[in-house]
């Protein structure tokens, strides 16, 4: 994990935006706390800098809408 | 087997950043072994380039291919071709087969993904130590398998010096002295008179660089038969 996020790093990326959190099944406040730093972290870092604006389109949004309503 | 370690990447990346086509060969053999230059190392290695030239905009083709050995003709003359589309080619073997690729794809430049550092052991999941410095004229049938041109840092062939303290070496504290650690081996195998014998001075004319061994199956072959 930690040599994965030095990769990271050493591209440029940073390696914030990678974590591996060890959550039981059965313990929600800790997955609830996990995604909450993950949130605030990628705010803080700013949108994936490889993305560069890139917006799912077409039938990906609709496959996506479909995911959600699920 | 041969200890290698992946060079920083920022190295690897000014190395190519003047090309637009590279193939990053691979070899499966000892630097796959100690995770620097294996098939997961030339794709880690290939997406770590891709991502960050991607950051500066830039684009860089990347050819990826991983033989069985580079230090065997055998195994990299297939290549030959496969190279000649590319503009540089980055070997992830040892320098041995660094030099021997480049013998065979001598049109375009060749760089070193890693570092070569000895020839030594696994001794546990990603930890290596050195072992054997190749010397040509192996003294461990009488220093109890403890290569002491290796492991003392003074590469003294008779030992132990004047320098051990309660059986760790002055030249590094925290390291085991050698010599006492073949004092120990040869008592426990019950042949201690072999560390009085005095081994004479080494031979040094056999590690001559560069070295050439040939079988002597082959003698005739490549005439040298006396």
């Amino acid at each position: 994990m930690e040599y994965t996020q030095q990769l990271l790093e050493e591209t440029g990326l940073g390696r914030g935006r990678l974590e591996m959190f060890e959550i039981a099944a059965s313990d929600a406040p800790k997955w609830v706390a996990a995604v909450q730093e993950m949130t605030r972290r990628v705010e803080e870092l700013g949108p994936n800098p490889l993305g560069r604006g890139r917006r799912l389109q077409g039938a990906a949004v609709e496959q996506l809408e479909d995911m959600v309503a699920q | 087997m041969i200890i290698a370690e992946r060079k920083p990447f920022a190295e690897i990346k000014a190395m190519v950043a003047p090309y637009k086509k590279i193939l990053i060969v691979g070899c499966g053999t000892c630097v796959a072994v100690c995770l620097a230059g294996g098939e997961k190392e030339v794709g880690l290695l290939a997406s770590q380039l891709k991502l960050a030239l991607g950051l500066e905009d830039k684009r860089l083709e990347i050819g990826e291919i991983t033989v069985e050995r580079q230090c065997d003709l055998e195994f990299i003359k297939p290549l030959c071709d496969f190279t000649a589309d590319y503009e540089a080619i980055v070997s992830m073997a040892c320098g041995a087969g660094v030099q021997f690729l480049k013998q065979l794809c001598y049109l375009q430049p060749i760089f070193p993904g890693v570092n070569t550092s000895f020839i030594g052991v696994n001794e546990a999941a990603g930890y290596y130590t050195e072992r054997c410095r190749a010397c040509n004229n192996c003294y461990l049938g009488v220093t109890g398998g403890i290569c002491p041109v290796t492991m003392c840092p003074k590469g003294l062939l008779n030992g132990p010096c004047g320098g051990t303290v309660n059986g760790y070496c002055e030249v590094n504290p925290e390291k085991e002295c050698a010599w006492s650690k073949i004092y120990h081996r040869l008592e426990l195998e019950g042949r201690l008179e072999n560390i009085k014998e005095i081994l004479p001075l080494r031979p040094h004319q056999r590690c001559a660089t560069p070295g050439v061994v040939i079988h002597p199956a082959y003698k005739r072959r490549y005439g040298t038969d006396e």
